[in-house]
Order: structure tokens, then C-alpha cells, then sequence
């Protein structure tokens, strides 16, 4: 029986100076990024960040490949979203599409169902499915360069507490014990005749409330079981006077790569609050 | 054993247990009771005896833990090098005492075999350099180079897991090493890997060693000294000779005698026992006729075809090369090989849990890929390893119930084959309970009659005897042949020769993803080289046979018949 070992079933073991960034640097790039597309309301904004997730991909030299998987998944979320605005939204525009008002009730509180599709409908709608992308790539480049042991070596080289580090360590192990048991449990009750690609939702749930039954009786033996192998060799969670063996510590790139996102939010949430000014707005008087 | 091991062993006692009574809170008996025990330097002491005889709650009482962790009550007391395990840390303890558990898997914590080793030592304080040297020094005793530091340990075979683990424990340079069944999860090569590595310890370090094991050849072999627990007690206690010498008295306190003790003792009655085929050589009568195998079923209109079937995981592994098979009604066969050899995958393709990346499985003749999963459970039942896996629902009854709803079949129907099952299996008493709160044997027991239930025609057995005590792998296999006698298609997954050579008439071995022999079990014994490539060891009994006469012999029965 062979299953993917690894948490991060992407990780690319390429080199590169993004893949050898300090983890701490990477979230802090990441959810720098995220949070900045939602700062900015301009689409050239928005589309500018997506474009520095997706370089920051390409920088990981990671294959493309990894993209793959995803693709139905990222269609249907953009097509969701996309119909979504345009059914329940009213956003003002120069140009009308399409605009209908449906009534529903009568009388005298008549509810009326009003679609309106407007360029400006068009334009908030492809602006969230950059968000999303933006989300997608800036995630993905973190799953792509990151190992669990980057993170919990990183988690040393901030002196983080022996505590946290070893509860990360344990909840990856954990994910892998999990995904496992998911597995065989689900290849049971195959064997038992349930099958898995049929049936309604109620049947569904009951499926899934079955595989967690399992699931939660051998988490309580395997955590028993964990917690004294961990007693047994001696390690207690508080412990003064450890040594570190393996660390990460912040390196040159992860100086560099700090001090640019750092300046880029700074400034940009600086001319967005005095001058109502984005990037975007700048890409379009250079264009 | 060298008597000079045995001087060494007899000096003063590391471990000293005395009138030691336990009780898990909430338990109505005692799991430990008036334990009187002394373990000495050097000493390879050996812990046998069934199922929850109490063998790992001994083994956690000397780490301290039972008195430190787990809520429950003591009587008398431990001391381990004199310190009194009631007031003693465990992280004091674990200075002197290191233990390796039974799955390797739930041992580790770490992320690499590196950080896995390096992780204790950090505990201690230690500077860097000294940490990379011990964890280099651990890595080397138990023969694994510095490739394997960047590994996850998960990623390693079930041997070299057990070998990091014990590595963890060398490197805090422990004076007794504790092994609670760390050998019954692996296959041959893994059982072999790990033997070595303690008979090192032994005879270079001159470490003292607890080891719980229910492989009685190997631990009569290595031993110094064997206690047998059976309810809480110790009702056996001495050197290996003496134990094994009572062989019924053995038997039934759940533990398998040494073949060549047992054989011995049938033909002579005499109590000098020899323990190892070597010894066995100038004691027991070698055989005059040859043994032979009788085909006892027809050859024609397989049940189940396997044709060219390939299959790759979806994290790319190929499990299965080109893999081709006939099954007939009636077979009893064994699928071994070493672990990762493809057995589980094959057998999950049997009941089409798993379809072909390429090829086909024909089940009377559905092919597996087009058929339902329901239809083919009616035909072919798989029971897994672990109970814990497939038993998922609130009561003994729905769990029985669970499978027969699923292929389709009246109320009335589903009824009558529950309350028959439930008699059968001596579950009625516990129908309404749900199956966390049965023991591990009644687990096992409901596992196995979830599949039977269904009377499916072909029953996959994975593993039936792993972690089992010699009792309850007696029930599973008298089981079994209940079942082929009444015309079952019998086909079990295992790592034990001794199944092998008791019950299978058929053997299908596994290497990287291909069949590289379909045999009988004699047959495979008696080739030499087949067995070095798949890495088995034949029953002592077959050895013995082979070393006198040529030939293998596979049961004890069969050896006094043909001398």
C-alpha cells in the first residue's frame, strides 16, 4: 500500500531562493498579498497582484503541472461567482446588458426580483475571480516550497516555545495517520457493499457519519498511543535549558523579499488612504 | 547461549519488581497481580503469554508510567537501578530506560529521521555537535548510513522503521532497552533486521534487554530467561529449556512451543528439549518416507481471472506490474511477500476496492471495472488487518446488519442470518453493545463475521494473525478451514510460515509488483533460492526436514508420519 507521505502532495524539491525563503517569510508574503486584494477595489490592482502570485509560482520552479488538478475546480468557482453577481446584484454602469424585473408576489408588497447586468456587474465580477486566483497562486506557491520540516525548523528559528513546535509536528503526523485510516475505513466499508459513487445526500451523510465513527475510535487509541510513546522517551512539553539542533534562521533573500512587501503594503495603503490612489490607476496613465 | 553470557547476566538486579499489583481505573480486576520480579545486568529477559495478560501494562509500570500517567491503583512497588518508579520521573527513568513500541508508525514525531533522533537529545540539553554525533553513532549500530537522515520515517520500510525507533532510544544511551512486540507488525525481513540489531546490543553493548514477543522459536533462541503472564500473573518462570519442556502447560497460557521442543517431546517424552533446528539435528529421528502433496481440487473454470492488470497509485507508485492469475473454487492459498511487494493491492482488485490502471479482474466472469462494488461484495469477502477499520457502526447487531442492507436483501432474510451469525460467533450476549466496548478478540471475531454474514463465495483475509496469540490464531485458522471445507475459496495474506505450511494449499508469492512463484507450500520451502529472494524463513519443522533429509515436512503431525 503505498499513499502520498507527504502533507504537501505538491512540494516541489526543486531549488530556488523562493523555495529556501524562511516559511515565516513566505506567510507573511502570502497573507500580505491576500489581504492587499481586498484593499484594492480597482480590477489593474487586483490583476497586478494575481500577476506577482503567479510569478512568485514561477520563482518556486515548480512544474505548471501542479495547476492541473485544480483547473475544474477554479472553473466552477468563477462561473459560481460570476452568475452570482449577475443574478444578485445591482451595481451601476454605463452600459446595460440585460435587465429584467420578475415579480413574484402581487398585491399590495409585491417582491420583485430585479437582474440587472451591467459593465460594472462584469467588471466587480471578473475582479473577485482575480481575488480568487490571486488566493490560488499566492496558497499554491506556499504548498509548492514548503516542507513540514521548513516550517517546524522555522518554528525553532523564531524561538517559538518547544510546546507550539511539537503540536505542529503532531498535527502533521496526525494529517497522515488520518488520511490513511480515512482510507482503509472507506475501502471497508466497500467491501461491505457500500458504494461510494451512488446514492442521495442522506445517504451520503450516513456514510460519512459511519467512516467517523471509525475514525474517532482509532484517533482515541492512536492518540493514546502517541501521548505515551512521548512520555516514555522522556520529553516533557515545558522544559528549561533545551538545544536546538536543527534551525532555520532568516537568511538574505528572506531580508530582501520583506523589505519589498513590506514597502509595496506600506506605500499602498498609504497613497489608498491620503490620495484614493491605486496601482491600477497608475498602470492605465502609463498605458 | 555461551556461558559467559550467562555469568555476566547474574550480578545485581537493574529492575526489581516486588509484590506489584495494578488496576486501571475503572476496571473491575487487576491487570497486573502480585508481580515478584528481578531483571539483571546484561540480562535478555523474555515476556510471553496471550492477549491482555498483562504484558505491556509490565512493561509501562517499569518505565514509571502506569504509576505516573495512566489513573488507576498500585500495590507494592518498582525500582528501577533503586529508584522507586512511584517517586521517580519518567524523564529520570528514561535516562536508564528506553522503549520500543509495537507500531513503529505511532512512535515517531518528528518530520525526519534526523529531527526523530535529534528530538530526545535536544530534551537533554546536549550542544549540536554532540546531538550529530550521537545521532550518527545510533544511526551506525543499527546499520543505517547517513542517507536516510533526511527521510521521513514514514517512508521507510517496516524493518528500518523499527530500526529509527530503536535508534531514538540508543542515542540517549539507555542501560536497558525495553521491546514491547516490536517485530509483530513486519514482515521476515523486517523481523530479521530488528533481531540483529538486538543481538548487537547485546553482545556489544552488553545492554540489558525486556522483550515481549509472542515468536517463541526466536525468543527460546535468544533469551536468558522467559516469564509467562497469563490473567496478571506470573505462572511460568525460567530459562527457555525449562519452559519449553511443559509443552500442553505452554499452550495454554497462549503461547506456541519451539516446533523441534514440541516434536521431541511427542517422540521421546523426555525433558531435555532441543530449542533450535541445529540442536534438533542429533536429537530427533530423520525422516524415511517422502512426503507429497495431494491435488484435491479441480482445475477448470476459474473464479476469478486476472488478466495483465497493472495499477499505479495516484501518488504515482506502481503497485502492480502485469500481473496474471487464475483462482479456482475451492483454492486455499497464501499471497506472500515482503511488504510493498503489491499482496494488499492484488487482493484489493479481488472485490474491485481497487480497478486496473490497465487490464482487467474477472469475478465469474464480471469484470470488475463494470460491476457493482455491492454486486461483487455478494461473491467476494475481505476482511482487513485491524478490526478498528471496519467496524463503524452503534451496535453488534447494525454491524452485521450493515452488509446484507447493502446487497440488497429482505428484512426477514438479513434476521435470520444475523441471529445465526451472532450464535455462531458467540456474540448474542453483546448484540445490542457497540463494538468499541467488546475486547480485542470479540472486535476481531465481529470483523470477521461483518464479512461471513454475507456468505460471499471467496474470502480475502489480510494479515489474520498479526500481534495474535498462539490461541487465538489457532480459533482464526480452525475458522478457515471450516469455511474451505465447506467449499469456501480460502485466500490469506500473511507474513507467517507457519499459516503457510498449516493450512494453505496454494502459495502465490509477491516481489515489486509481480507474481515470481505459484506454488505449493512445500514446494517453496524446498527451494532455496526462491526463499532467499522473497526473504522467508520456513517453519523450524521444514528446516529441520530439509537440513536431514531434503525434503520439507510442514506440520509436526505430518514429520512423526513419515519417519
Amino acid at each position: 500500500m503505498s499513499y502520498s507521505r507527504t502533507l504537501f502532495i505538491a512540494y516541489s524539491p526543486e531549488k530556488s531562493w523562493a523555495r529556501n525563503m524562511h516559511p515565516a517569510t513566505k506567510i507573511i508574503i502570502v497573507a500580505l498579498i491576500d489581504w492587499l486584494t481586498y484593499l484594492f477595489t480597482d480590477i489593474l490592482s487586483v490583476a497586478l497582484l494575481t500577476v506577482m502570485a503567479f510569478t512568485l509560482l514561477l520563482c518556486s520552479k515548480s512544474s505548471l503541472k501542479v495547476i492541473r488538478p485544480f483547473i475544474a475546480g477554479l472553473v466552477g468557482v468563477v462561473q459560481f461567482l460570476t452568475i452570482t453577481y449577475m443574478l444578485f446584484t445591482n451595481i451601476p454602469g454605463q452600459t446595460v446588458f440585460f435587465e429584467r424585473k420578475i415579480v413574484f408576489i402581487g398585491g399590495a408588497h409585491p417582491w420583485i426580483w430585479h437582474i440587472r447586468i451591467t459593465d460594472g456587474t462584469l467588471l466587480y465580477a471578473l475582479t473577485f475571480d482575480l481575488r480568487i486566483l490571486t488566493f490560488f497562486f499566492s496558497i499554491l506557491f506556499f504548498l509548492v516550497s514548503t516542507t513540514e520540516k521548513d516550517i517546524l525548523h522555522g518554528l525553532k528559528g523564531l524561538k517559538i516555545p518547544f510546546s507550539v513546535s511539537l503540536v505542529v509536528s503532531l498535527m502533521f503526523r496526525s494529517m497522515t495517520i488520518f488520511s490513511e485510516d480515512y482510507n482503509t475505513i472507506k475501502h471497508a466499508m466497500m467491501s461491505k457493499g457500500e458504494d461510494f459513487s451512488s446514492g442521495g445526500i442522506a445517504r451520503k451523510i450516513k456514510r460519512y457519519v459511519h467512516i467517523l465513527i471509525a475514525l474517532m475510535i482509532l484517533g482515541i487509541e492512536k492518540s493514546r498511543e502517541i501521548s505515551l510513546a512521548i512520555e516514555a522517551r522522556g520529553i516533557p512539553l515545558r522544559k528549561k535549558g533545551r538545544s536546538v539542533y536543527n534551525v532555520k534562521s532568516l537568511g538574505k533573500a528572506d531580508v530582501i523579499a520583506l523589505t519589498l512587501i513590506l514597502s509595496f503594503t506600506v506605500t499602498s495603503i498609504l497613497l489608498k488612504i491620503y490620495f484614493g490612489f491605486e496601482w491600477g490607476h497608475l498602470i492605465r496613465m502609463i498605458l | 547461549m555461551g556461558a559467559s553470557d550467562k555469568d555476566d547476566t547474574m550480578k545485581s538486579p537493574v529492575i526489581e519488581v516486588k509484590n506489584f499489583w495494578w488496576q486501571y481505573e475503572g476496571s473491575i480486576d487487576w491487570a497486573l497481580k502480585d508481580i515478584n520480579l528481578e531483571i539483571f545486568k546484561g540480562e535478555f529477559l523474555g515476556i510471553m503469554g496471550r492477549t491482555g495478560a498483562g504484558k505491556s501494562t509490565l512493561c509501562n509500570s517499569m518505565m514509571g508510567i502506569t504509576a505516573h500517567r495512566i489513573p488507576g491503583r498500585m500495590k507494592g512497588y518498582i525500582r528501577v537501578f533503586g529508584m522507586d518508579t512511584r517517586s521517580t520521573s519518567i524523564y529520570k527513568i528514561a535516562e536508564k530506560v528506553g522503549i520500543v513500541f509495537q507500531d513503529p508508525e505511532t512512535q515517531f514525531i518528528m518530520t525526519t529521521v534526523e529531527d526523530e533522533i535529534a528530538l530526545a537529545l535536544e530534551n537533554k540539553g546536549l550542544p549540536r555537535e554532540e546531538i550529530q554525533s550521537r545521532i550518527l553513532e545510533a544511526l551506525e549500530f543499527v546499520d543505517l548510513d547517513e542517507k536516510y537522515l533526511e527521510k521521513s520515517p514514514l517512508e521507510l520500510s517496516g524493518g528500518e522503521k523499527q530500526k529509527v525507533a530503536i535508534a531514538a532510544v540508543l542515542a540517549l544511551r539507555p542501560e536497558i532497552l525495553i521491546l514491547d512486540e516490536p517485530t509483530s507488525d513486519l514482515d521476515p525481513m523486517g523481523k530479521s533486521m530488528v533481531f540483529s540489531v538486538i543481538e548487537k546490543l547485546r553482545h556489544v553493548q552488553k545492554m540489558t534487554i525486556v522483550m515481549v514477543s509472542h515468536e517463541s522459536e526466536r525468543i527460546a533462541q535468544y533469551a536468558n530467561r522467559i516469564v509467562i503472564l497469563d490473567n496478571g500473573r506470573i505462572v511460568m518462570e525460567g530459562d527457555p529449556r525449562e519452559i519449553f519442556k511443559d509443552i500442553e502447560k505452554v499452550k495454554s497460557y497462549g503461547v506456541r512451543p519451539p516446533q523441534v521442543a514440541e516434536l521431541y517431546k511427542i517422540l521421546t517424552g523426555k525433558d531435555d528439549i532441543p530449542l533450535t533446528v541445529d540442536e534438533a539435528i542429533s536429537k530427533i529421528p530423520t525422516i524415511g518416507k517422502t512426503p507429497s502433496d495431494k491435488e484435491c481440487i479441480a482445475r477448470k473454470d476459474p473464479i476469478i481471472e486476472v488478466q495483465h492488470v497493472s495499477y499505479t497509485y495516484p501518488d504515482g507508485t506502481a503497485a502492480l506490474k502485469d500481473v496474471s492469475l487464475k483462482i479456482y473454487r475451492g483454492d486455499y492459498i497464501a499471497l506472500i511477500g515482503p511488504n510493498g511487494s503489491g499482496k494488499t493491492t492484488l487482493a484489493k482488485h479481488l472485490n474491485g476496492i481497487l480497478k486496473p490502471t490497465k487490464g482487467r479482474v474477472l469475478v465469474k466472469g464480471m469484470d470488475t471495472s463494470k460491476t457493482s462494488i455491492s454486486k461483487l461484495a455478494k461473491v467476494v469477502g475481505y476482511c482487513f488487518q485491524n478490526p478498528d477499520h471496519q467496524l463503524f457502526c452503534r451496535s453488534v447487531r447494525e454491524e452485521l446488519e450493515f452488509g446484507l442492507k447493502n446487497i440488497g436483501l429482505p428484512e426477514s432474510e438479513i434476521a435470520k442470518r444475523v441471529d445465526a451469525m451472532l450464535k455462531k460467533m458467540n456474540l448474542e450476549t453483546f448484540k445490542d453493545e457497540h463494538p468499541f466496548f467488546l475486547s480485542k478478540g470479540q472486535r476481531q471475531r465481529l470483523a470477521v463475521a461483518s464479512i461471513m454474514v454475507m456468505e460471499p463465495e471467496i474470502i480475502v483475509v489480510d494479515e489474520p494473525t498479526t500481534g495474535q496469540d498462539y490461541q487465538m490464531i489457532i480459533e482464526m485458522m480452525n475458522f478457515l478451514d471450516e469455511l474451505h471445507r465447506k467449499g469456501k475459496t480460502v485466500i490469506i495474506i500473511t507474513h507467517d510460515m507457519n499459516i503457510v505450511a498449516e493450512c494453505a494449499k496454494r502459495v502465490i508469492a509477491m516481489l515489486d509488483g509481480r507474481i515470481v512463484a505459484d506454488t505449493t507450500p512445500r514446494k517453496l520451502f524446498e527451494d532455496r533460492d526462491l526463499t532467499e529472494k522473497i526473504n522467508v524463513e520456513p517453519p523450524q519443522i521444514s528446516k529441520l526436514s530439509i537440513k536431514t533429509a531434503e525434503k520439507a515436512v510442514l506440520t509436526i503431525d505430518e514429520y512423526i508420519s513419515l519417519i
